[in-house]
């Protein structure tokens, strides 16, 4: 399942304006009919103590003699999560806030009601925006459920009491009135069937019919989800003690990975940011290394949590600050992870990590990702920092079966050199290492190419362009080696990088008389789907828009052993498919 | 198999109702198949319901609804009236076909407490109104929903009569009314039939659709969505509609032809084939059922002979992704409408396109095709 972009498939959708409101009034309460008797917070509830949350917030949620609010102290999050929320308290609960006590309050909750890096780990792809394949395997009615509506990531990114998982059904329910019947999927018609239709009919059912399965389905997944992600953790309980203020003033070296560009090299510096809680500033240059074009970029970002890094790029000549930060702080603050990325639905990205330099030697990453076996003189520029100005070549270690032959140039961040691979190099993955640095697996060692794969396997383009932005797909071509077993598909095979292939089109069959190629729109050479316009077009039957899935395909021309040119093909699976016409992004936890 | 009980008599109705509808049903114009001489009525944006004359496919009239945008039409059983309920679900109005005129509308909606209707009933002489409603509370920190309540709601006094117990203290959503044709007996249609005297609304009789037969899996009956129920091709207190069905030893998914005497409680059904999306819907001569069945990419139109109990005719046509089905008064043209603003007509014979007649604006509701002798009669 595609756990983003999914449009939502709701009876009523919420409005979102931007957060940012302008010369906001102080908070003011909402004006609402008396409440109930307010309700009681959990016993493990965790306190509100920051006056700016409470001053925000309280007046609807009330505050106990242990300075627990209701809903609130109940709840952690992430801070997307967080912002969220805090949007549709302004949309639809008349909550005014100025942007600065927004963002404060999103901080706030962030750091005393998020999530422990452990629990923030599995589902980073989702403030990374990725478009993945994910499922929560644990229960698939509950994920099939949830992901009807929005991505399975969100919900994960919660932790709740039973009570408070309850009340977010609830709330779903009141906004979105078809939740409960087919759209939503929350309840079905009535009771569970008699004991005897549910034994004959389906499994797990007691004696009275009433079992597990018969539950509904909002029930079930209420469930599952409080048993799965309840409001207490060992790992908040360990985190919420040990986190500090994260440490990361100082230069840092870039490894990067832009699909359809290649790997990028470079510095880093972060500088502590003032007047900013857990905020920084950063200036960083970085090269791609099959082009060598360099890249200038400025950001700050606001550390939430001790360990989730938002950032958003900062105007300069080579960036109108349209490119979001989202990485991940390791607990010995030496390795950041994450993704940059940038464009109208976030599909433009860096696969990012940087690693703390300080006095020695750091190396990045190569420029090349394979060498071939019987081969000499291969060049391999290696990228890093603090490289001295000579270099032996007995210094550089690829290991087994490949030695570095010479060393070309070296400069502080770069180091060419000539490598020669024995031809009874044992194939697979090597690591480098220069001194005392060291990296895992930048290269492989391989014989011949068997097969190429196009990346992402199953792509996404949304029409667009005439009322909204599109969002195209970039796809690459990567060489296979089957490995030493020489069969495809084992875990010897080996991922060889990128290479240069022809692309072209062909039609994905997936309903009759299909003629989707026809409308969807182009591929060009460099791998690059821009998608048609969006809107019904009248040259089609039914009048319908431009929407479809085709084949990507991949075409490379290898050279045989004979001499003979042999074409490798491989193909990947592109799904065209309306814009979205509605933002749910979490655009401010950055700022 | 269960056998039809269907008295003398009423076969006798229907089939003067057939000839009735044989007479009426010459073509309005030489050398045009049309659907008949009916009045099509459909529900769409923005606050309308089109009326459409069903021999010259022209649009002949709007209601414009007050209460909103139509989502669901009830057309009472003389065929007088519409009770509309809105998107929000939470207005009712009611409406007169022949003046095209509000005659009310009403809510249940009070400050923060939203009741929002799933499925209204008139009572036949109109006097009251069985809804099945669900409240959703919005307090300052948090909303409350309340369970499924079944309430008798007087539309004079636009007052609750009195709230309905659910049998065993089991709620129930989701699902249509109907009052039997004497006023004497409320249908709680789903695959639990629940049937209430209306003197006190106590429940009388229950009748579990999904355990109807030995050897039989889950059986499961479709009685229309928050579209509605649409009877007016079936007898009085008779229901038709498809059927599903886990069939035994190969527990395969059949689907079926579901004939229901609500009076007699009895149902008889037979299967067509593979449960593969069809939806069944009744022909006027009560004789004959359409099919259509959509899968992706490919749909079909089916005959049904209810007589010899098989599908007599079957093929694929160019259908759209998503679509209903009605069939005409005449029972010689298939309208194919949802999901847009146009209704396409189709041969019923030869399943061939005849036309398409457009609307200004997409459609929101279920579609009632209503014959003019039916509407003359009752």
């Amino acid at each position: 399942m595609i756990a983003r972009g999914r449009l939502l498939a709701v009876v009523f959708s919420i409005a979102v304006p931007t957060l940012i409101v302008a010369q906001a009034p102080p908070p003011a309460p909402a004006q609402r009919p008396a409440s109930p008797p307010s309700m009681a917070v959990s016993d493990e509830g965790i306190p509100v103590t920051d006056p700016v949350v409470v001053r925000a917030c309280g007046s609807c949620h009330t505050r106990d003699d242990k300075q627990r609010m209701t809903r609130i102290s109940d709840r952690r999050a992430t801070p997307e999560n967080w912002e969220l929320t805090i949007r549709r308290m302004m949309s639809l609960n008349n909550v005014q806030l100025t942007p600065d006590v927004a963002r404060a309050v999103i901080k706030s909750l962030s750091d005393t009601h998020g999530l422990a890096p452990e629990e923030a780990r599995g589902i980073q792809f989702e403030a990374e925006r990725r478009l993945i394949d994910f499922a929560f395997e644990a229960d698939k009615d509950t994920n099939t459920l949830c992901s009807r509506c929005h991505s399975i990531g969100r919900v994960l990114s919660e932790r709740r009491t039973k009570d408070e998982w309850t009340r977010l059904l609830a709330m779903h329910r009141y906004y979105y009135p078809g939740i409960d019947g087919a759209s939503g999927g929350f309840r079905r018609g009535g009771p569970p069937p008699t004991a005897a239709a549910a034994g004959r009919g389906r499994a797990g059912g007691d004696q009275s019919g009433r079992g597990a399965e018969d539950a509904q389905p909002m029930d079930k997944a209420r469930d599952v989800l409080s048993r799965s992600f309840p409001l207490m953790s060992a790992e908040w309980t360990a985190w919420s003690a040990a986190m500090r203020t994260p440490r990361l003033a100082g230069r840092w070296a870039i490894a990067g990975y832009q699909i359809g560009r290649g790997p990028l090299y470079g510095q880093l510096t972060i500088a502590d940011r003032a007047g900013v809680v857990d905020g920084f500033t950063t200036e960083s240059k970085f090269t791609y290394s099959r082009t060598g074009e360099t890249v200038s970029h400025k950001s700050r970002a606001v550390v939430y949590t001790g360990f989730q890094w938002r950032g958003r790029s900062a105007d300069t000549p080579d960036d109108q600050g349209t490119w979001r930060e989202v990485e991940f702080i390791e607990r010995n603050g030496q390795q950041i992870t994450g993704r940059w990325f940038t464009g109208a639905y976030d599909e433009t990205g860096i696969d990012i990590t940087l690693r703390r330099v300080a006095n020695d030697p750091v190396v990045s990453g190569t420029d090349v990702s394979a060498l071939k076996t019987a081969a000499s003189n291969q060049r391999v520029r290696i990228y890093g920092a603090n490289f001295p100005a000579t270099v032996q070549a007995a210094e550089i270690d690829f290991g087994q079966g490949v030695k570095v032959s010479r060393v070309v140039s070296a400069s502080p961040d770069t180091l060419t050199v000539d490598v020669d691979v024995a031809a009874n190099a044992r194939l697979g993955p090597r690591d480098l290492a220069f001194g005392g640095s060291s990296i895992a697996t930048p290269v492989v060692v391989y014989s011949k190419i068997d097969a190429i794969k196009v990346v992402p396997v199953a792509g996404m383009a949304r029409l667009g362009g005439i009322q909204f932005p599109n969002r195209p797909e970039q796809f690459e071509a990567r060489g296979v080696s089957y490995g030493a077993d020489g069969k495809p598909g084992t875990p010897d095979d080996l991922d060889l990088g990128p290479l240069t292939a022809r692309w072209s089109l062909e039609e994905y069959a997936a309903t009759f008389r299909d003629d989707d190629i026809q409308f969807v729109g182009e591929l060009a050479q460099s791998g690059l789907f821009t998608p048609n316009v969006e809107g019904p077009n009248p040259k089609r039957s039914g009048n319908r828009n431009n929407i479809g899935d085709v084949w990507v395909v991949a075409t490379y021309n290898a050279t045989a052993a004979d001499g003979s040119v042999k074409p490798l093909k491989g193909r990947a699976h592109l799904l065209v498919t309306v814009p979205l016409y509605m933002e749910w992004g979490s655009r401010e936890v950055g700022r | 198999m269960k056998r039809t009980r269907a008295s003398g008599a009423l076969l006798v109705a229907a089939a003067l109702l057939g000839a009735n509808l044989l007479a009426q049903t010459r073509p309005a114009s030489e050398g045009r198949l049309t659907g008949g001489n009916g009045t099509l009525y459909i529900g769409g944006y923005p606050n309308l319901v089109w009326i459409i004359d069903e021999a010259t496919e022209k649009v002949v009239g709007t209601i414009h609804t007050k209460g909103g945008i139509p989502r669901r039409l009830n057309l009472t059983r003389d065929r007088k009236l519409f009770y509309i309920i809105d998107a929000t679900q939470e207005v009712v109005e009611v409406v007169d076909i022949a003046s095209r005129a509000t005659l009310d509308t009403f809510k249940l909606t009070e400050g923060n407490k939203r009741v929002r209707i799933n499925s209204i009933e008139p009572d036949p002489t109109n006097r009251y109104a069985i809804l099945l409603t669900r409240t959703a509370v919005k307090m300052t920190d948090r909303v409350d929903i309340g369970p499924s309540t079944l309430l008798q709601y007087d539309l004079k006094d636009h007052k609750i009569m009195r709230t309905i117990d659910w049998p065993d203290g089991q709620e129930r959503d989701q699902a249509n009314l109907m009052f039997s044709p004497d006023g004497r007996l409320l249908y709680f249609l789903g695959n639990e039939v629940l049937i209430f005297e209306t003197e006190t609304f106590k429940q009388v009789d229950k009748w579990d659709l999904s355990n109807i037969e030995e050897g039989l899996g889950q059986v499961s009956v479709s009685f229309g969505g928050f579209g509605g129920l649409d009877t007016v091709y079936d007898e009085p207190g008779f229901l038709t509609t498809t059927l599903t069905i886990e069939d035994p030893v190969q527990h395969r998914r059949m689907v079926g032809v579901a004939h229901i005497d609500l009076n007699k409680k009895d149902l008889d059904f037979y299967t067509l084939g593979p449960a593969g999306g069809v939806n069944i819907v009744l022909a006027p001569d009560h004789k004959h059922a359409y099919g259509l069945e959509s899968a992706v990419g490919r749909y079909e139109f089916w005959t049904i002979d209810l007589d010899q109990r098989k599908i007599t005719s079957r093929a694929e046509f160019a259908g759209r992704p998503r679509m209903a089905l009605k069939a005409s008064s005449n029972g010689k043209v298939l309208y194919i409408y949802q999901a847009g603003h146009t209704i396409d007509l189709y041969d019923a014979a030869t399943y061939k396109y005849l036309r398409t007649i457009e609307l200004d604006g997409d459609v929101t509701t279920g579609f009632f095709v209503v014959p003019r002798q039916a509407s003359a009669t009752k």
